[in-house]
């Protein structure tokens, strides 16, 4: 274990200064400014009466955030951890270290996930800032005073953990290639497909169409253990998978 | 001991044999200089060594044990510097050693005693994107220098650096050597680069090693040669062919006859002036390590 958090410590630090983390705390707070814009310059944020603003807004965001921005976000991260090994061809030193492969692809699982959730922690704290602010500048939106913290942090962590599946499998990409082109245009074309497929009886079958699934039975208040359960599955068996495939992998660059 | 050995070392790439059947022997404490013209096998060779890629055959015995099946304990006794320093340049140069103090779980008066070994320590604080191309160069061999591994694998070290600086890499190479008997595997293209440091040389051309020893091994591959300038060349080189030499003309009044020993151009001088040829000069010609290397890697490459 001890191990591992050396490996995963270094990981930490080639994340300093980069790109990894601006882009992981701006586009979270890039879209509640920008909805916060937007909030300035209405007259009514058309919540119905007897929801709870925040429950309301929460639902807003999360509907931006799960279907597209989300699984946009964490295809850019993760193309960015692949990049930082691969650009400079560093991922050749990495291996030619007295570290077991599978812990250097596994410290890269996990800081895609940290990343991800750093984002994840930017947005709510950013939405509890929006909410405050508005209070104050907007007295006649009538921001509620309580604040459903628990309903709002599932509300957003279960799409997440759901979330996890798009985050092992991208990981995998963006090691494999190590192109920041392929990872980028893999996440994409996976989003667009999942926006398109929502509706149709399949998309319980494609898995970035998970986390909306999940998202709309939290709104309808039906339990998502299953997805929870299947994605958490997937997940850990593309991360064995990729483990084991990249640990094989001939570093030829 | 043999610290690096390899028995019939293969890898193809498709129909291509990039390392054909090769046997290297790299003794302890030894500088071994692995010479080969660009896209003879080195960096290949190199990454197996360091198992980057799987061998299509043969086997990698790196301080006497296996590398498939030791190959954590081998890489803690191994620094690599492959092909151009690999950095990542957002980070300063001590964030770049830091890394590898993590990934090697060393001490961090490591990376102080790096830096100063490669005369990089005032310029650790600076990103290293701001760094020359000589300052990568240092810091990647800082990186190899980690943790003082007992083996030093550098694939083209000195690439980029000026006269001074080509000169620093060599004496610490030499002192790593002598001094803490490090074995250094250093590949290079420049047989010139190696000749002042080497103690064994290997040559590589089209994926096989065509050499394999000393550098007076070498120089034993093409015998010495002795120079006349003379008025007839042309008749010289029918009276010493008559008596079954090689003769070359190399100038419009020079001939090269390789000799066996230096008694032997007496008695060549000899046979010239009793058939009325005139010498007007004579002199031995020493071949350089670099002609014996372009010889060698030409005729390797003819046969091919």
């Amino acid at each position: 274990m001890k191990e591992f958090f050396a490996v995963f410590s270094a990981e930490l630090l080639k994340a300093k200064r980069s790109l990894l983390l601006k882009v992981s705390l701006a586009i979270p707070a890039g879209i509640m400014l920008f909805e916060w814009i937007g909030a300035l310059q209405r007259n009514t944020l058309g919540i119905q009466p007897g929801v709870n603003f925040w429950s309301a807004i929460a639902e807003h965001i999360s509907r931006i955030w799960i279907f597209l921005l989300f699984p946009l976000l964490i295809t850019l991260q993760t193309a960015l951890i692949g990049e930082t090994d691969y650009r400079e061809g560093t991922w050749k030193v990495v291996c030619s270290q007295p570290v077991k492969r599978w812990m250097a692809v596994a410290a890269k699982q996990c800081l895609a996930v940290l990343a991800a959730f750093i984002s994840l922690i930017c947005l709510l704290l950013c939405l509890l800032l929006f909410g405050f602010s508005l209070g104050i500048l907007k007295p006649e939106f009538q921001v509620s005073a309580y604040i459903p913290l628990a309903e709002l942090g599932w509300f957003f962590l279960a799409p997440f953990v759901i979330s996890l599946l798009i985050i092992s499998f991208q990981t995998w990409v963006s090691l494999n290639w190590g192109n920041f082109i392929v990872s980028c245009s893999t996440g994409i074309t996976f989003t667009l497909v999942a926006l398109f497929l929502f509706d149709h009886k399949y998309s319980r079958f494609f898995p970035w169409d998970f986390p909306g699934l999940g998202l709309y039975r939290l709104i309808d208040g039906k339990p998502v253990d299953d997805l929870l359960y299947l994605s958490l599955a997937l997940c850990a068996g593309i991360t064995l998978a990729a483990n084991l495939w990249l640990s094989n992998k001939q570093v030829d660059r | 001991m043999n610290v690096i050995q390899t028995e019939a070392l293969l890898k193809n790439f498709g129909n291509l044999t990039a390392v054909d059947c090769v046997d290297l022997a790299v003794p302890a404490a030894s500088v071994y200089g692995f010479l080969g013209p660009n896209g003879a096998g080195k960096t290949t060779t190199i990454r197996m060594l360091l198992g980057l890629i799987q061998p299509s055959g043969g086997r990698v015995i790196l301080f006497g044990k296996e590398y498939d099946d030791n190959r954590m304990e081998i890489l803690k006794r191994v620094g690599a510097l492959v092909e151009q320093p690999s950095l990542y340049p957002h980070l300063t140069g001590w964030e770049n050693l830091e890394i590898i103090r993590r990934y090697r779980s060393l001490e961090r008066v490591e990376i102080t005693r790096v830096l100063e070994l490669v005369d990089l320590a005032k310029d650790s604080r600076r990103l290293v994107r701001h760094y020359s191309t000589g300052m990568r160069q240092r810091l990647g061999l800082a990186i190899a220098l980690m943790g003082m591994p007992p083996l030093l694998i550098l694939d083209e070290p000195t690439n980029g650096l000026d006269p001074a600086g080509i000169h620093e890499i060599r004496a610490l190479i030499t002192r790593l050597s002598q001094s803490f008997g490090v074995t250094v595997f250093l590949s290079s293209h420049l047989l010139n680069e190696v000749e002042q440091i080497a103690t064994c040389i290997g040559i590589i051309n089209n994926g096989n090693l065509i050499f394999q020893g000393t550098q007076d091994d070498l120089r034993l591959k093409i015998p010495q040669c002795v120079h006349f300038e003379l008025d007839y060349p042309e008749a010289a080189k029918k009276v010493l062919e008559a008596e079954g030499r090689t003769v070359k003309v190399v100038s419009a009044s020079g001939v090269l006859v390789p000799i066996d020993g230096r008694a032997d151009t007496a008695s060549l001088s000899r046979r010239l002036i009793n058939n009325g040829i005139s010498i007007t000069e004579m002199r031995i010609d020493q071949p350089t390590l670099e002609d014996i290397f372009l010889d060698l890697t030409e005729a390797a490459g003819a046969a091919k």
